[in-house]
């Protein structure tokens, strides 16, 4: 931390001013923010994919086990929970920037006594997250001075993104269309829509998302597991981490086995990815699915 | 203590037509069912039988059929069948209408016990789950006979002690809950009982589980018929009532702890379905426990068939059980305002126990101190990155102000109103808790922010004042034909309780944020007061707390009873209705501070009387120290205990609260 201080005296990080309009208000920057806390972890996320190290994270422990990656340092200091940040740590830390989504939206004012704060969101009415990501990832660059940053890695995402899903094509596997889901306890599961970030992954890949029902702001569907049975022919893949018991429970059913899917061995483990995440979420997401097809790595049951 | 009870026996005309409307009635039901099973199968009808008897493997739609739709069904018959059993079996043992499944604390003890299998224990470890829920469904029935036992398990101590057991582990439940919100989305769907299956497993694991103690209780059955003639009448057949007592109780919580623990809470089938069976004729008791098992299996079935094409749509479930319970509430209250069932709860008449007989002045002076100190000590004390500190800091104080103050003034409001109800009713159960006002005010908030007609203060005071005077309407209708008999007020409570409940459910099973933000306001924290609303709540609370003492006169002759108060020149009706006004005001209030759930409003009251404080005026002023001292100490518990993290101190409050209680419940 004294080192990273050190190096910010030599070089000055002197800017002129800037004024940043956002959500719910207008921000005042004299000079580029140090110590920066997020409330949430789309935003941490994207901060560090900037090369920006927060400097507070609410729920870091959440964070290390639901986003894993970009890697938070451990030196990151936890602020509580993501529904109720606690002020007091928040007013101790004297932090230079907060930055919030609008679901904590009556929360503005206060924040805002305590340092200049910031309200950005992805998952929104708009139901448009890739978009939404791209876009406030560019705001957090030019409050970070980090444009450049930003903007090779939205352009490298969106090519990367694309290149998986023709390598998926070259290779004859991107024809039947994916489920993505999340099991919930061994009867359950959530799949992701065309207007989650997984669906939009998938739209930008070339390929097909099999679940055409209705999803909420989320890009999400809560369904009981005989919906996947509406298309048999897609490739199943779910997000990790699934616990053993449940793993065996749920692969075991009648029903499960008597899925074309399963018979036919297309189903695929994905490794922990923050489903709500962001830019970086996305081109991790369509990694590992690429993966998982290419080396055939079909979970056997 | 003795409360006048009224069994009603009311030959109106729909007790007399009751019979043939119900048979009526469930042909439609077998009808519709049928209509609605058909639709809900898309099997071809020349390939059920085959489907049903050797399901073709390679046939997918088959094999839905085979191990989703017909397990659920099943399951939906099961269930229904086995918390009606158990319902029937408790009302007959308690002999009162208002025990059920979850009325005993046991649907609370079994989701707690899954919560902690889901949290506690290592992932690698195969333990089923059910086990810990069986676990907490007995613990939490263990506790409820304990604190009953020395009562010789009066039924309305065992109905309260069930009560305050589920709310304490319904808090403790939520307090896992907030902490680890992102493991706990299957709990949420378990817990809405939504009744999807994927193989034969749990049906083969229920059947037994219920099967086998209706066998026993029909052997019970004649012991069991001679408990409605009475205690006396009973034992001199040679009934052992204790004994008979204890066992079919056991018997009946088995089966509820089974059910809860394949499919989660259902609401009200074990309440509801014993009830129709009264209606629909069944008078001895083996045929209520066998009509009470059909009427439970089919209201279920049709439940899971109404409910199952609507599942999903928006990208939701809509899981049965919670939808049950939805139905449900307003279903018993219709019934109880058609026909007051009649119901005797005998309340064993209690002495007052005194703690110790303390001088008011003297009390009065200790309670004073002691509020001070803590409120001092929540002000100054708090923690920071390296451990507690003595914080004397404006910035933070400005943070804590607001919060100890609303923690203060809200506990203050919640005895206060608790004092006012506990007077009218005549009933010391009484609380805006129990008696579901606050559910009502939250229930209303819920609505408002769901459908996005909330964002100010003074909305949210709307529609936060329309649920409490909805709750309180629906209480006044009762009293006047009960006279605030205490089974049917608390039963009014559990109603809107339970409708609360079963939306939260509904809503949590969506895993969305908007959802959890919900629980945490529904949980009681202080977090987003405002100085603005402090001082709402400091005049608001002082106002009516002004009003009340120059009332005390009307309250202490309320507790006199109805002729007493009107020989004595008051006209009761009228009093009553302007202090039940004043405390639906007072509830609303602090509600919207510190949420549904606290507890406060029952115990200081009672607090108070333990102490020695009989007279109106002396139980409010000492009540509202000690509800406000227990208030603000929660609070500052709750933001400091696992800081960073804050725990909500209403949750905490009903921890404390209903601790407190069950031991003087001992007494």
């Amino acid at each position: 931390m004294q080192y990273l201080l050190l190096i910010g005296l030599l070089f000055g990080f002197t800017v002129q001013a800037k004024t940043i309009t956002h959500e719910m208000g207008v921000l005042e920057l004299t000079k580029t923010p140090f110590k920066i806390v997020a409330l949430d972890w789309v935003l941490a996320e994207s901060l560090l994919s900037l090369g920006v190290t927060p400097y507070a994270v609410a729920d870091s422990d959440g964070y290390n086990q639901w986003v894993v990656k970009p890697q938070l340092p451990s030196q990151v200091k936890n602020v509580g929970s993501r529904r109720e940040p606690n002020l007091e740590r928040l007013t101790q830390l004297k932090p230079d920037l907060i930055l919030m989504s609008s679901h904590l939206s009556p929360l503005y004012p206060s924040l805002q006594t305590i340092a200049p704060t910031m309200v950005l969101t992805v998952y929104n009415e708009k139901r448009d997250p890739f978009n939404q990501a791209k876009k406030i990832l560019n705001q957090l660059a030019i409050v970070t001075t980090k444009e450049n940053i930003a903007a090779q890695l939205i352009s490298e995402a969106e090519q990367y993104i694309q290149n998986n899903g023709s390598r998926l094509k070259k290779a004859g596997k991107a024809a039947r269309p994916f489920f993505l889901v999340r099991f919930i306890g061994n009867k359950h599961i959530r799949i992701h829509g065309e207007y989650s970030l997984a669906g939009q992954t998938l739209t930008m890949m070339g390929l097909t998302n099999a679940w055409q029902g209705t999803a909420n702001m989320w890009g999400f569907a809560s369904a009981s597991m005989d919906k996947l049975a509406l298309s048999q022919q897609a490739n199943v893949l779910y997000f990790g981490p699934l616990n053993k018991t449940n793993k065996a429970k749920i692969f075991s059913t009648p029903l499960w086995r008597a899925m074309t899917f399963t018979r036919q061995k297309r189903v695929y483990e994905l490794p922990p990815i923050w489903a709500f995440g962001g830019i970086n979420a996305a081109v991790r997401l369509s990694d590992t699915l690429t993966d998982a097809l290419l080396t055939a790595k079909s979970i056997t049951k | 203590m003795t409360n006048l009870l009224h069994s009603t026996h009311s030959s109106s005309f729909f007790t007399k037509y009751s019979q043939p409307v119900l048979w009526v009635a469930a042909l439609i039901l077998i009808g519709v069912g049928f209509f609605l099973f058909n639709l809900s199968t898309s099997l071809p009808l020349d390939l059920v039988w085959q489907a049903t008897v050797k399901p073709d493997e390679n046939d997918f739609r088959q094999v839905i059929y085979f191990y989703s739709f017909l397990p659920k069904i099943t399951i939906a018959l099961l269930v229904g069948a086995g918390l009606a059993l158990s319902g029937c079996v408790m009302q007959q043992v308690l002999n009162n209408t208002l025990a059920s499944p979850t009325t005993l604390g046991v649907a609370a003890g079994a989701e707690l016990g899954l919560a902690c299998a889901l949290l506690l224990v290592p992932t690698g470890l195969a333990i089923d789950p059910d086990w810990f829920a069986f676990i907490g469904g007995l613990l939490a029935t263990g506790m409820v006979f304990l604190i009953s036992a020395s009562k010789g398990f009066a039924p309305l101590q065992m109905v309260l002690a069930g009560m305050v057991i589920s709310l304490l582990f319904g808090a403790i439940n939520r307090v896992l809950v907030l902490l680890n919100d992102q493991q706990l989305d299957s709990l949420f769907i378990w817990g809405a009982g939504d009744l999807s299956q994927t193989d034969w497993q749990n049906v083969a694991h229920l059947l037994p589980q219920i099967a086998i103690p209706f066998m026993l209780l029909l052997l019970l059955q004649r012991p069991l018929t001679l408990l409605q003639v009475g205690e006396q009448l009973a034992s001199s057949a040679g009934v052992k009532v204790g004994a008979i007592r204890l066992i079919s109780l056991t018997l009946a919580v088995f089966i509820t702890t089974s059910v809860v623990s394949t499919v989660g809470i259902i609401g009200f089938v074990g309440l509801v379905a014993p009830a129709l069976a009264k209606l629909a004729g069944a008078r001895q008791f083996y045929a209520r426990l066998i009509v009470s098992a059909i009427i439970g299996a089919l209201l279920m079935l049709m439940a899971d068939l109404v409910v199952h094409p609507f599942s999903g749509v928006g990208g939701e479930l809509l899981p049965t059980g919670a939808i049950t319970a939805l139905i449900g509430a307003p279903f018993l209250i219709w019934l109880l305002l058609q026909n007051p069932l009649a119901v005797v709860a005998k309340a064993t008449s209690e002495q007052p126990v005194n703690i110790r007989q303390y001088a008011f002045v003297k009390l009065l002076i200790v309670c004073f101190i002691v509020a001070i100190i803590c409120t001092t000590t929540a002000l100054l004390v708090g923690k920071n990155e390296h451990g507690w500190s003595v914080q004397l800091v404006d910035s933070m104080l400005a943070l804590r102000l607001p919060r100890v103050f609303a923690a203060f003034l809200a506990g203050w409001g919640l005895a206060v109103a608790g004092c006012v109800i506990q007077r009218i009713t005549v009933n010391p159960m009484a609380s805006p808790e129990v008696m579901g006002v606050s559910s009502g005010v939250a229930l209303m908030l819920v609505v408002g922010v769901i459908s996005g007609m909330i964002s100010s203060r003074g909305e949210q005071l709307l529609f936060g004042g329309m649920g409490a005077l909805l709750a309180f309407g629906i209480m006044w209708l009762f009293s006047q034909r009960s006279r605030f008999a205490p089974t049917q007020m608390v039963l009014v409570g559990v109603a809107l309780s339970a409708f609360l409940d079963a939306t939260i459910r509904i809503l949590l099973t969506s895993g969305t944020d908007q959802a959890k933000t919900v629980l945490t306001w529904l949980s009681g924290s202080t977090y987003l007061v405002t100085n603005m609303d402090v001082a709402l709540l400091l005049i608001i609370t002082t106002i009516l707390l002004v009003v009340l003492l120059l009332l005390h006169r009307c309250l202490d002759l309320l507790t006199l009873g109805e002729a007493a108060a009107t020989g004595l020149g008051m006209n009761c009706q009228q009093g009553r209705l302007w202090l039940l006004i004043i405390a639906a005001i007072l509830t609303t209030v602090a509600t919207l501070v510190v949420g549904p759930l606290s507890f406060v409003g029952l115990l200081a009251p009672q607090l108070a009387k333990l102490c020695g404080q009989h007279a109106a005026r002396n139980q409010l002023i000492t009540a509202g120290f000690m509800g406000s001292t227990i208030m603000v100490v929660a609070d500052w518990l709750g933001r400091n205990w696992l800081f960073p993290w804050q725990i909500p101190a209403g949750i905490l409050a009903s921890i404390i609260g209903g601790g407190f209680f069950l031991l003087f419940l001992r007494k």
